[in-house]
């Protein structure tokens, strides 16, 4: 599907309002301020996307979640995750503390609060709802991530847009990714119920 | 009060009950599937229920419906990342008490106590 500029625009523009929520709610729940300092938009096959991500070869903590035509990933380097999860627990007490695997756990639920910020921007700006499944985690490279993401949606080879978003905290020493990924149907959905 | 938390995250599950807990709560039982939630709910029959809408094995406005089909006096609220304006329509036509948007830090979940009259 080939979207025009008019059309890429009005994505973009509903993606970047998510981000910008998205960051407020990481703001909270790090106590710390976050920047964002890409956004983009690509159109591609998803074998096309992973070839994107062959050179980076660092570990990331991965986490995704799908919707019907779609799925919303986060990768947070190893250090940069460890920094989030340390800061979101920080005034807790000893039950939180004592959660099994609980950096693992403090960053699915970041990824859940980032990534829902951006869905209910697509889904309040198109009047539509959804629910996304519950997070799925995977340590690895971004190829590996991508994999395990393409096998649950399986997306492989099919057509897809990809957006693609990195954001930082300085004070924290922290970054992340978040990848937004819509077949043609989904897409043709969204737009036409912007335009409505 | 007593309160039953139904979250699939047991990070969320411990901090809501820390909160609770500070706000001189009992947090009676926990939940992290649909199905574990209603059992629970019929089993500990709490003043208050914290339901998210992304549940293993179900969903959370599915898992609001069932309980208060089960017992329409049921006191829910609903507290989950996804904040989408047609999502909060339905859960509130469903009976929930309130929603909450995650991340709760403990202003946000006082003052919605305060609401609720549960301060």
């Amino acid at each position: 599907m080939n979207l025009s500029e008019i059309e890429k625009e009005a994505l973009l523009r509903v993606i970047e309002s998510g981000i910008d929520r998205s960051t407020e709610r990481l703001a909270k729940l790090s106590k710390t301020d976050w920047d964002i300092n890409t956004v983009s938009l690509s159109a591609g096959t998803s074998n096309e996307f992973q070839v994107l991500f062959e050179a980076d070869k660092k570990e990331y903590y991965g986490t995704f979640f799908t919707i019907p035509g779609g799925a919303f990933v986060v990768q947070f380097p190893i250090e940069a995750g460890h920094n989030l999860a340390k800061a979101f627990v920080k005034d807790s007490g000893a039950k939180v503390k004592s959660v099994e695997n609980l950096e693992q756990t403090a960053l699915a639920e970041s990824a859940n609060i980032l990534v829902n910020a951006v869905a209910d921007a697509l889904a309040d700006a198109s009047d539509l709802g959804f629910f996304l499944s519950p997070p799925e985690m995977v340590k690895g490279s971004k190829t590996d991530i991508m994999d395990a993401v393409l096998k649950r949606v399986k997306k492989k080879k099919t057509f897809m847009m990809m957006s693609y978003v990195h954001m930082f905290a300085e004070k924290l020493s922290a970054d992340c990714n978040i990848l937004i990924l819509l077949d043609d149907t989904l897409m043709k959905t969204l737009l036409r119920s912007f335009q409505g | 009060m007593k309160i039953l938390i139904i979250d699939d995250s047991p990070i969320t599950r411990a901090m809501l009950g820390e909160f609770a807990e500070s706000a001189g709560h009992e947090v009676a039982g926990e939940a992290e599937t649909a199905e574990q939630g209603l059992a629970r709910y019929r089993e500990l029959k709490p003043d208050m229920v914290f339901l998210d809408l992304s549940l293993m094995e179900g969903d959370g406005l599915s898992t609001l419906r069932n309980i208060k089909e089960e017992d329409p006096e049921a006191r829910v609220l609903i507290i989950s990342g996804n904040a989408q304006r047609k999502v909060r329509e339905q859960v509130m036509a469903s009976g929930a008490v309130g929603f909450l948007a995650k991340p709760v830090d403990m202003e946000s979940f006082n003052a919605e106590l305060t609401r609720l009259g549960m301060a």
